[in-house]
């Protein structure tokens, strides 16, 4: 069995390798914009106090290489509590702001990707203080974020059709954990 | 271009929407009566007083918001309104409603009824005190501000309602127009005000009605300077071992209340001091 040195040390080697040794489909690199639908779900001790909401993404950023890009991340979703009632049937946003790195790789019109990061993340209401979420007066809390995903680049070189998916941690708001899935579409200036 | 525009709108469009989240204040125990013990008499009053920011409502921000608030209403209506007529916490600045879920503690059905009163920063509503003869028995005292509907709670089970937005703005409304509008507490509980613009609307009734020399009718009251709620009084009756479990969900775009909501420090939190309305107390 491989130590995972040398497991990490082999992915980066076909991170590094793939884009020279791919014939990969032409594709815009530059300064970039996403925007994505999906679903958020909380995870961990909080998830039964919130049902899985809609949750829309909007990314942008630039290529630094054709495998490395920095960008901000920004992520909202609406959520039904499902804290023991009072109240019942009450809905709170879940807002995350965060500057990350995505790292990756393409291989003919696929291109697949790593990425993290770090910011701030604001829930709108304290709908879950009576589950311990939010203490009085508290709604902010830094973010921290990782995932990954898959993007099919189009005939166009400006448009791709991405899938991703990322967990993330509010340590502020009692832990609480979530995780996201999108499907977004990326065009490339 | 065109995808940056509406990505960036679609993404604003939330935020923009949560400028008037709801906050809700939770009392940390329910009510509870039917206990058995000699002092429990099947019903119990818990009062709770929003808490308002002392330093935004003594900020001189704040007054002078208040100043030109005053300063454009004056300009339409008549007679003018003074700056004590013109309460700190309107009625359309912030949205109350209650939550509240019942549960039956006893092994048989039972009924249920909550009623809800309150005070804004003049007066707090108290229906007994309408009741001119004491001795008279079969004299009602006025409905309360909202509630008092029977509700069935089945054995060991819970039911939950609320008590809407809409519900409570009118009960607000009806409280400034018994008190300062010197309504009998009858007609103005018993009818809908939600639309009106003016306590001119309303038909005069004096309480008690059969006065040789009622007073005279105040002055109209535009819709503007009807008051909010500071505090509110929730009254739990069953007769049944049951507790009574509710929330106070707010929504205040313009951040009147503390941030930390029942959890304040105290000296942070602002004190009204209302008087308890009786017929005979002359409005301001």
């Amino acid at each position: 069995m491989a130590s995972p040195r040398l497991s990490a040390a082999a992915l980066a080697a076909v991170v590094l390798a793939a884009p020279a040794a791919a014939d990969a489909r032409p594709a815009s690199r530059g300064i970039f914009t996403e925007a994505g639908l999906g679903a958020t779900g909380f995870i961990g001790p909080h998830q039964a106090d919130a049902a899985v909401g809609p949750a829309i993404a909007l990314r942008g950023g630039y290529d630094l290489f054709s495998w490395f890009s920095v960008g901000v991340h920004l992520a909202a979703s609406s959520h039904e509590a499902t804290v023991p009632p009072p109240p019942e049937g009450e809905w709170f946003q879940l807002y995350r702001a965060q500057a990350d790195g995505r790292l990756g790789f393409r291989v003919d019109e696929l291109a697949f990707f790593a990425e993290g990061g770090l910011g701030i993340g604001y829930i709108s209401s304290n709908v879950l203080g009576k589950v311990g979420v939010t203490d009085p007066g508290e709604d902010f809390s830094i973010t921290f974020g990782a995932g990954g995903g898959i993007e099919y680049q189009i005939k166009n070189r400006h448009y791709a059709f991405g899938l991703a998916g990322d967990w993330w941690l509010m340590p502020d708001l009692d832990a609480l954990s979530g995780v996201d899935v999108r499907l977004y579409l990326r065009y490339t200036y | 271009m065109k995808l940056a525009a509406i990505a960036v709108f679609v993404g604003l469009a939330p935020l923009v929407a949560c400028a008037a989240d709801p906050q809700y204040i939770q009392p940390e125990r329910g009510i509870e009566v039917g206990t058995g013990n000699p002092d429990d008499m099947g019903t119990a009053t818990e009062t709770v007083l929003l808490p308002y920011d002392a330093e935004l409502l003594n900020s001189t921000d704040f007054q002078r918001d208040r100043e030109a608030f005053l300063t454009e209403l004056n300009a339409r209506v008549e007679p003018d309104v003074t700056i004590d007529q013109l309460p700190l916490i309107r009625l359309d600045q912030i949205d109350v409603s209650i939550e509240w879920t019942i549960r039956n503690l006893s092994e048989e059905p039972g009924e249920a009824r909550i009623n809800i009163n309150g005070g804004n920063q003049y007066f707090v509503y108290v229906p007994d005190n309408f009741i001119i003869d004491p001795e008279d028995d079969e004299e009602p005292s006025p409905p309360p501000l909202a509630g008092n509907v029977p509700i069935d709670i089945p054995a060991l089970g819970d039911v939950s309602g609320v008590f809407r937005e809409d519900t409570l703005r009118e009960s607000a409304l009806d409280l400034d127009l018994i008190t300062r509008g010197l309504i009998n507490p009858f007609a103005a509980l018993l009818n809908i005000h939600e639309d009106i613009k003016n306590s001119s609307e309303v038909v005069y009734t004096p309480y008690p009605p059969d006065q040789d020399n009622p007073p005279p009718a105040p002055a109209p009251m535009p819709i503007e300077i009807f008051a909010q709620f500071v505090q509110l009084d929730v009254t739990f009756t069953a007769d049944r071992h049951m507790v009574l479990e509710y929330a106070i969900r707010i929504r205040d775009p313009e951040g009147l209340l503390h941030d930390e909501l029942l959890d304040a420090p105290p000296e942070e939190l602002y004190v009204f001091t209302p008087a308890v309305y009786t017929p005979t107390l002359t409005a301001p």
